[in-house]
């Protein structure tokens, strides 16, 4: 047979050989990493509702079930893509909120716990993000987190802000939050998120009629 | 160093120490820089290349005299593609957290220049069976570089060991010690020392 003839057949086939293999695999896992992920996303939403406690072991299995029993989505008809939710069974007036920005590098993304009960953030969670490791990276570990944590959100300060990131270390007032030193560009891009989320959220709602 | 390709246990054991591909060969540095800052990553890394030798060297062996010599490159990186894509489809879907934390560097696995070179330098002219035992000795050696830096450098820059606190709380940790530039300063410390050390082998 001629040679170029036997080359093109050839590659044609391996290949045919291969993209056969490895697309047969992904249809097989296909459900399963689609399972993965909506659980790693419900379990966040979980743990800002603080129904998913580090004592409280939970197996992976059972969380569809449990974000279904717990959490109650809410659409707001002028955003249909907006991401919100509040819990199933209480009507204590938490929300949770799905957030994206861009970040220092990449797209930060995650969810915000806002409780209008008393206007403070209850919890932060990150689900994306690609910042520098062991710097702007460090917003990803539960101590930086925790720095939102009972934070008010009702006033708006005299730059335009709810809250402000400031020096590592030197937060004085309730609405100052620790930022990270040797990642400004993060606690910035942290800064615009956060602060335009929660604005954004009380715009929809507009004052708690909506809800 | 005899003379003709090694064969056999000998083709795996070259790679751990003379022909090591990572001191010896300065090859795979890339990832090497890349995923050393945690050990469970650099394990997992380590253990996808390790894999990806294997299966690749033992495909390309098993097709080597089929395959036409004009597209043979291309046909290596089909094979590879498809074992690296294969192991990022498993990690989703039984590890997705340590598939999560990894991003982007197993399917990088495929331009590791180890894993081509390989192929094409052995598995393309030696029987399959040799052809596996060369590529795991590469997957191994290039594991024995990449394990004790992730080492130094995770304990050092966050204060853990395999995600498990192990220096005091109010350690002051070395952030250089995580990101990228600390890799080549830990990765060529370690050659020069290595390299040192074979060298004062080789003149006794």
């Amino acid at each position: 047979m001629n040679e170029k003839i036997r080359t093109v057949l050839f590659t044609l086939a391996i290949t045919a050989v291969f993209v056969f293999m490895v697309s047969g695999i992904n249809s097989l896992l296909a459900d399963k990493i689609s399972a993965n992920r909506t659980i790693a996303r419900q379990k966040v939403i979980l743990k800002l509702f603080g129904l998913l406690p580090a004592d409280r072991q939970v197996d992976d299995t059972a969380i569809p079930a449990l974000f279904a029993a717990e959490t109650s989505p809410i659409s707001f008809p002028s955003q249909p893509q907006y991401e919100c939710y509040r819990p199933g069974r209480s009507s204590a007036k938490l929300f949770v909120i799905a957030f994206k920005g861009q970040g220092f590098w990449d797209n930060i993304s995650g969810f915000i716990a806002l409780n209008l009960d008393n206007n403070t953030i209850s919890g932060l969670e990150f689900t994306q993000h690609g910042e520098t490791p062991g710097l702007g990276g460090r917003i990803s570990e539960p101590e930086f987190k925790a720095r939102f944590a009972g934070k008010p959100f009702s006033t708006v300060r005299s730059d335009g802000l709810r809250l402000k990131m400031v020096a590592e270390g030197s937060a004085k007032n309730p609405d100052e939050v620790d930022g990270i030193t040797g990642a400004t560009g993060t606690s910035n891009a942290i800064e615009k998120i956060v602060n335009s989320t929660i604005n954004n959220f009380l715009k929809l709602n507009e004052g708690g009629n909506n809800l | 160093m005899s003379t003709g390709p090694a064969k056999g246990m000998n083709a795996l054991k070259r790679m751990l120490w003379d022909e090591n591909p990572v001191i010896g060969q300065i090859l795979g540095i890339c990832s090497a820089l890349a995923v050393t800052n945690l050990v469970k990553n650099t394990l997992v890394m380590c253990l996808g290349l390790i894999f990806t030798l294997m299966m690749s060297c033992l495909t390309v062996s098993l097709l080597r005299n089929v395959i036409p010599r004009r597209v043979r490159m291309i046909v290596q990186v089909l094979v590879i593609a498809a074992y690296v894509i294969f192991i990022k489809i498993v990690l989703d879907a039984y590890l997705p957290e340590i598939s999560n934390e990894l991003g982007p560097y197993v399917g990088l696995i495929i331009t590791n220049c180890i894993v081509m070179g390989r192929t094409e330098g052995y598995a393309m002219g030696n029987k399959p069976v040799d052809a596996v035992l060369d590529g795991i000795g590469a997957g191994i050696g290039y594991s024995l570089v990449l394990l004790p830096i992730a080492m130094i450098r995770e304990p050092l820059g966050l204060g853990t060991f395999f995600g498990i606190q192990v220096l005091p709380s109010d350690w002051t940790r070395w952030n250089m010690m995580v990101i990228a530039p600390s890799g080549f300063f830990a990765l060529a410390t370690f050659i020069w020392v290595v390299r040192a050390f074979k060298t004062s082998g080789a003149k006794r």
